[in-house]
Parts: C-alpha cells; structure tokens; sequence
C-alpha cells in the first residue's frame, strides 16, 4: 500500500472515530451540566479544538514527509473537499432556515453535529479524491 | 493556456546506468517510485529542483534529461 493510500484511510478512519468520541463526550458532558444555548458551543469548542489541534500537527508531519506530487494531490484533494463543506454548510443554513424554518424548528443541540457530519464529509471527499489518484497510478 | 508537454529520456537514461530501477532512482531523488512513474509517463511535470535532482542522478543537464514538446 502506497503512503498515499494509507494516508487517505487512516485519515478517513481517524476522522470517523474522532467524529463519534467527540459527539459522545460533548453529549456527555451536555447531559452532565444540563447545558443550553452558548453553553453548547463553549463545550463543543472545549472538546474539538484540543482535538483539531492535535489532529493538525499529525497532518502536518505527515505532510511534510511527503514528494511534490503527493503534496499537489494532498492539496487538490483538500481543495475540493473545502468546497465539499462550504457547500454543505450552505445548503444546511439554507434548509435550516429558509426550509425547516430557522432556530425555533431546529434543537440546538444538532447545530454542532451537523457540523461534524460536514466535517466527515469533507474528510470523506478528500479521502475519496486520493484514492482516486492511486487508483489511476495503479492502472498505469 | 499552454499546451505544452513536457517529454523525458528517464526510462532510456535508467537502462543505459546499469538498468537503474525505478525504485533507486526514486531513492536517489528523495521522491515515491510512483513520481517516477508518473514523470517517465509525461502524467506530472516535475518541479525545477526536481528535474536538476534527476538529471545529475544521471550526470546529465536538464535539457538532456527533459524536452518541451511545443
């Protein structure tokens, strides 16, 4: 299996894994305090950024031990993947409020969530778009 | 745009040093052997530095190693 190819698994895998110990920890501790409204986030951020910033640094020596064109398809494939999520966060602002009908439909305890879900799916498309890349070396 | 393609001499270069595979002269460069495949394949322009890597892996100039095809 090529360094790319393991990357774009574990990542996938790593992201899947982060994405449920952070929703049970956060709902854990939501339970636990009994939080609401802006306490929500404060905990959400509490849990998620330690855990981004650590996931950043395994990125980033990653990364750095990486060719030139693994680096360019690294960036291609992050390229998409941020429009993957900006698209996604639009089109749920858009049904959340234009759709559903704004805050009061939508509990806000599924506000992080959702966007965790864009989280994963970005990771997903990135993922995605260097397997695709192997694939098309492994076909030549 | 340009449509330039950059064209290269690698895989005859490697038979000519002793039939060098691509594996060692990806090992000498500092990049993956698919790089290498995929630059002998003309799929991927390597960078300036790149290019001068592979060139005096062979004891040659880049223009040796590399054309333009216009």
């Amino acid at each position: 299996m090529t360094r790319l190819k393991k990357k774009a698994w574990v990542e996938m895998a790593a992201t899947g894994i982060l994405f449920v110990l952070i929703l049970i920890q956060s709902f854990l501790r939501l339970v636990q305090v009994n939080a609401q409204g802006i306490h929500l986030v404060f905990i959400m951020l509490f849990v998620g950024v330690p855990t981004g910033v650590i996931m950043y640094h395994i990125e980033y020596r990653r990364f750095r031990q990486c060719d030139e064109r693994e680096k360019k398809i690294i960036c291609k494939a992050f390229l998409i993947s941020a429009f993957v999520f900006i698209f996604y966060l639009i089109l749920f602002s858009l049904s959340a409020f234009f759709l559903i009908g704004g805050s009061g439909n939508i509990p806000v305890v599924f506000m992080p969530t959702m966007v965790l879900v864009g989280v994963f799916l970005g990771q997903c498309t990135q993922s995605f778009i260097i397997l695709i890349e192997c694939a098309k070396d492994d076909n030549e | 745009m340009s449509k330039d393609r950059l064209s290269n001499t690698i895989r005859r270069l490697r038979f000519d040093a002793d039939e060098m595979t691509q594996q060692s002269l990806a090992e000498k460069v500092g990049v993956t052997r698919q790089t290498i495949i995929a630059i002998e394949q003309g799929r991927y322009a390597p960078s300036l530095p790149l290019a001068m890597r592979i060139a005096r892996a062979f004891g040659k100039t880049v223009e040796e190693v590399f054309q333009l095809e216009e």
